[in-house]
């Protein structure tokens, strides 16, 4: 799993970063990704024999529309084994 | 293609019906066009098939074969007529599954790169809806209008800007859908939307903290122009909604709005640039757009650079990269474009 002091940073500039997930926790999820071959041969790309590992760190918390409809905002980090970030997304 | 027998039951009498699409195949020859009813007898001595998404695909595969490549398929009907695909949802969210058509793109097993250009005219439950999508024609204004959530302020303008002034994009909040102009709409070439949507909800929301306000609501729109492409949750949900609780089918109601790009379910993207997931997918089919290829075939290009490019960068697709391939839907007529020139090709 993720160092608890790279979770413990990341976290901190969640909450610095988007103020609306301050105090969520997180759902980490380890995932190792195998290169998608089907997908690399659709596009006519070499497939790489690498297998990566990364960690997706899952923030959700409910909202409510002015005109009270509930929705679910996700933001999701994903990280690599070092606890560096490949990309934020969140949901729309 | 489409299924009769739940054509029929949706929009009654199937005689305009056909009368529009022969006269739509006529205008389009030089496609090759042929309608095709996967639940009656054919010329090509395919068996009929039941309203199955399997079946139906395998209908299409078996037609291939004995007629030749197929460069487009048009789906003539919404949920209940030619069902979505129901897959696996790739994502930790709430869907249970992702409602896609581009198995009905794809040649093989592999769903998440399409090869033939897609697209829905989703029926409304009036075949004047339907024949409506069928004669639209483009006007093409030098105009745009953007629209995003004050949160993805600079990742919208990251999109916006290869339409129109970054200045110009609206900004929700302070734009609201009581302040919402509706003549913002007219006379533009492309619509950009990236607001939050809802599968319960017939409005878009704008975001600024943990407020959010209607952006956009039906009646907002009524008179626009051009091309939509939305990046809200649910933008192309359909399913028994109609004009008058769906922006996706407003949209497409209006006489001069010619496509819509929208996703069936939750759908993601960055905060901030660069652009990714479904920032990155409607800013290549713009891209597309504005270069004069057919709307469908901007839409089937917009995802094979977008998995080209989430897999040199990242070197795989993720989760949310392969739930935004799959959840993107074009709704329209695909022959219609931007540009001038004609291309030789199959369709049904």
């Amino acid at each position: 799993m993720l160092e608890a002091k790279i979770l413990t940073h990341i976290k901190k500039m969640i909450s610095e970063q988007f103020p609306e997930f301050k105090g969520i926790e997180p759902k980490v999820v380890k995932k190792t990704v195998t290169p998608q071959k089907s997908v690399y041969k659709k596009l006519s790309l070499g497939v790489p024999d690498k297998v990566k590992t990364v960690f997706s760190l899952r923030f959700v918390k409910k909202v409510k529309t002015v005109d009270s409809i509930a929705m679910k905002q996700i933001l999701i980090v994903t990280t690599n084994k070092s606890g560096q970030i490949i990309k934020i997304s969140q949901s729309k | 293609m489409s299924c009769k027998s739940s054509l029929q039951k949706e929009i009654g009498d199937l005689m305009p019906f056909e009368k529009a699409i022969n006269k739509y195949i006529k205008k389009y020859r030089s496609h090759q066009l042929k309608l095709i009813y996967f639940d009656e007898e054919n010329k090509f001595k395919i068996k009929p098939v039941k309203k199955n998404p399997k079946a139906i695909r395998e209908f299409i595969n078996q037609l291939e074969k004995k007629w030749g490549e197929i460069a487009t398929v048009l789906i003539i009907g919404g949920d209940k007529v030619v069902p979505f695909y129901r897959l696996p949802n790739p994502c930790d969210d709430d869907d249970d599954k992702v409602l896609s058509d581009n198995p009905y793109a794809s040649r093989d097993d592999d769903f998440l790169i399409p090869e033939r250009m897609c697209a829905r005219i989703p029926d409304n439950r009036r075949v004047e809806f339907i024949i409506k999508q069928l004669n639209k024609s483009l006007t093409k204004y030098n105009k745009s209008f953007g629209m995003s959530a004050l949160v993805w302020k600079e990742a919208s303008k990251n999109v916006y800007q290869q339409l129109g002034r970054k200045k110009d994009l609206k900004i929700s909040p302070p734009t609201t859908s009581a302040n919402f102009k509706s003549q913002w709409l007219k006379e533009k070439n492309y619509l950009y939307f990236n607001l939050h949507g809802s599968a319960v909800s017939e409005n878009w929301y704008g975001q600024e903290g943990g407020n959010y306000p209607i952006a956009l609501k039906p009646a907002n729109i009524l008179q626009a122009n051009g091309f939509v492409a939305s990046e809200a949750c649910y933008g192309a949900y359909i399913i028994n909604k109609s004009e008058k609780n769906a922006i996706s089918l407003k949209f497409l109601d209006q006489e001069n709005i010619v496509g819509f790009c929208g996703s069936t379910t939750i759908a993601y993207g960055p905060p901030k640039p660069p652009s990714s997931e479904a920032d990155l997918l409607v800013k290549y089919l713009f891209e597309y757009l504005k270069q004069g290829l057919l709307m469908g075939e901007a839409f089937k290009n917009a995802k094979v650079d977008f998995a080209r490019k989430k897999i040199r960068r990242h070197g795989f697709l993720d989760d949310d990269d392969q739930k935004t391939l799959l959840q993107f839907v074009l709704y329209g007529n695909p022959l219609l474009k931007f540009g001038y020139n004609w291309t030789l090709s199959k369709g049904v």
